[in-house]
């Protein structure tokens, strides 16, 4: 029972980060309809900005550092939709995909470069730890999931009760009209790449100082673990996102805690995988996700 | 004379090989109707979009009250007072038709984004949003769209979106309307009716218009001016009756005489 709950914390502080990051891809799905593949390398990249901002370079005190990484891969974010996917705004939607794949690889494989591939730390000054009936629940996870909970629940409120936030629904729904309501369509595409790159920083914050991860190169990875969070929820739900990374984030520590011991056959390492298991198992059931709509689509 | 309040001149636009329209020169004066017809592909919706920008004009200019606007990108102009509507129904199926036609009215409404952040009840709603709501209700009475306007616009007749789209386009108050086939797929009751409809909010309004339509007769009896295109060229402008008799006009619709 103790290690159920101990993995059931594991889990949950995984899983809001997860949930995070599958934001990130949602955001930029709903409003430009394309399936952002670089969102891993711009967590990374998000991450050493932190770095350099603190420990790694202007070893600024961590809540300043935080706030000049924030503005760095906001602007780094919006650089990139600008230069490269805004070039290619006419381009089909599959086109865009396989540019964002490209770029995953490229700027993964330039940051492997420049920092090398040892851990570093990026090192949020929180330590210690809750002990509660034999469960040790760190500090820092709790800072995870209640940081996730504030990031959310600011979204929801931006999109719900801002005009900008209506504009990007707007987008969302249908870029003709929205430039006929004079919305600045390209401005609305940035925008939500620099939302999802400052959501991606502020997962990355807590994924790297969480006991036994730290920042490197293979972190950029955490977005196709995110991944199939984002569609399990639908792709276009932000509630879909956090309940879709919940699920992956428990699915895999459990799996993580419990599969060598019952299913051992599986080998070694399967928990990494378990989130893709999850998610064909329930897009079989349910194509739509968790949370999409079924749009019928006459024939 | 007033000057026009919007002015094509020698406006070009090619696809590739094919030219879509063809140095299209014509001026819409402040207050009046101006009816753009054609055969099917003759580039008029190619047209509404240059003066809009969805489609970007390889030669010409385009002006707006003397304000060159072709380097304007789409929603530049619309700030400006372009609005337009569909050939195809494009409205918010989901919502009701009172927020569709408040969507219209997105350019008005300015804010504070503490005050809309900040969860206090009542005091969210900003001056701007209640001059809208009493705008959109307004233009909804006209319509006669009142009784439906909670209601979800995507289960609504036809005849009843058409009427949302256009409601939506008004609440932008804008300077021009540009109606893309207003009647299309109305029966001819409806179409006299919204026609009505129409002239009256023109009146009252002192609307300027350009509207593409296949009604002739509709057309013909609203219309001050009549621009009609063929193959992406102007083959005829004036006023109605001098269309109706114009020969140009008649091969165009009716195909010339085997010479």
């Amino acid at each position: 029972m103790v290690k159920f709950a101990q993995l059931l914390v594991y889990g949950l502080s995984l899983g809001s980060l997860y949930g995070l990051v599958a934001l990130g891809f949602v955001v930029i799905f709903k409003s430009t309809g394309v399936l952002n593949f670089a969102h891993g390398a711009i967590v990374l990249i998000a991450g050493y900005m932190l770095f350099l901002a603190g420990a790694g370079g202007l070893h600024a005190p961590f809540a300043f550092a935080f706030v000049i990484a924030l503005v760095a891969v906001a602007v780094f974010s919006v650089a990139i939709e600008r230069l490269v996917l805004g070039y290619a705004a006419s381009s089909s939607v599959d086109t865009k995909l396989m540019i964002t794949l490209g770029l995953y690889i490229v700027l993964v494989t330039a940051a492997e470069a420049y920092f090398g591939v040892n851990q570093v730390s990026i090192g949020v000054p929180l330590n210690g730890q809750l002990v509660i009936g034999g469960v040790h629940v760190d500090h820092i996870r709790l800072a995870a999931i209640a940081g996730s909970f504030v990031c959310v629940g600011a979204l929801a409120l931006f999109f719900s009760r801002t005009k900008l936030g209506l504009s990007m629904r707007i987008v969302a729904t249908d870029p003709e009209v929205a430039t006929v309501l004079g919305i600045n369509v390209q401005g609305v595409h940035a925008l939500a790449w620099a939302i999802a790159g400052v959501l991606g920083l502020v997962a990355v914050t807590f994924l790297g100082s969480l006991p036994g991860y730290g920042l490197q190169p293979a972190t950029a990875y955490v977005a196709f673990r995110a991944f199939p969070a984002a569609v399990l929820g639908g792709m276009a739900s932000l509630p879909g996102a956090v309940v879709g990374g919940l699920l992956i984030g428990l699915v895999e520590v459990l799996m993580a805690g419990y599969q060598p011991e019952f299913f051992p056959w599986l080998g070694t390492g399967f928990y990494i995988v378990s989130g893709y298991v999850v998610m064909v198992a329930i897009l079989l059931i349910r194509p739509q996700g968790i949370f999409g709509s079924r749009s019928g689509e006459r024939v | 004379m007033t000057s026009p309040l919007l002015s094509v001149t020698n406006v070009s636009l090619r696809f590739g090989g094919v030219t879509a329209l063809n140095s299209v020169s014509f001026d819409l004066y402040p207050g009046h109707i101006l009816g753009l017809i054609g055969p099917n592909g003759a580039g008029k919706t190619s047209l509404i979009n240059v003066i809009t920008g969805s489609y970007r004009a390889n030669d010409g200019s385009i002006q707006l009250d003397n304000q060159d606007i072709l380097a304007l990108p789409p929603h530049r102009r619309a700030a400006l007072g372009l609005t337009r509507t569909f050939q195809n129904l494009a409205l918010f199926g989901g919502m009701s038709v009172y927020d569709n036609v408040m969507v219209g009215r997105h350019l008005h409404i300015r804010e504070g984004l503490v005050a809309s952040l900040l969860p206090i009840p009542g005091y969210a709603v900003s001056s701007d949003e209640r001059a809208s709501a009493g705008i959109v209700t307004g233009l909804l009475e006209k319509l006669g769209l009142s009784h439906v306007c909670r209601v979800e616009v995507g289960s609504l007749p036809y005849g009843h979106q058409k009427r949302v789209e256009l409601a939506r386009a008004l609440a932008s108050k804008p300077r021009v309307l540009l109606l893309d086939e207003p009647f299309a797929g109305m029966t001819p009751n409806e179409s006299r009716e919204l026609a009505k409809v129409i002239l009256d909010l023109w009146e009252k309004h002192e609307l300027t218009i350009l509207m593409i339509e296949h009604n002739m007769g509709l057309i013909m009896d609203v219309a001050d001016h009549v621009v009609v295109l063929d193959f992406g060229r102007v083959v005829a402008i004036g006023e109605p009756h001098e269309i109706k008799s114009n020969p140009e006009v008649i091969r165009a619709y009716i195909g010339g005489e085997v010479s």
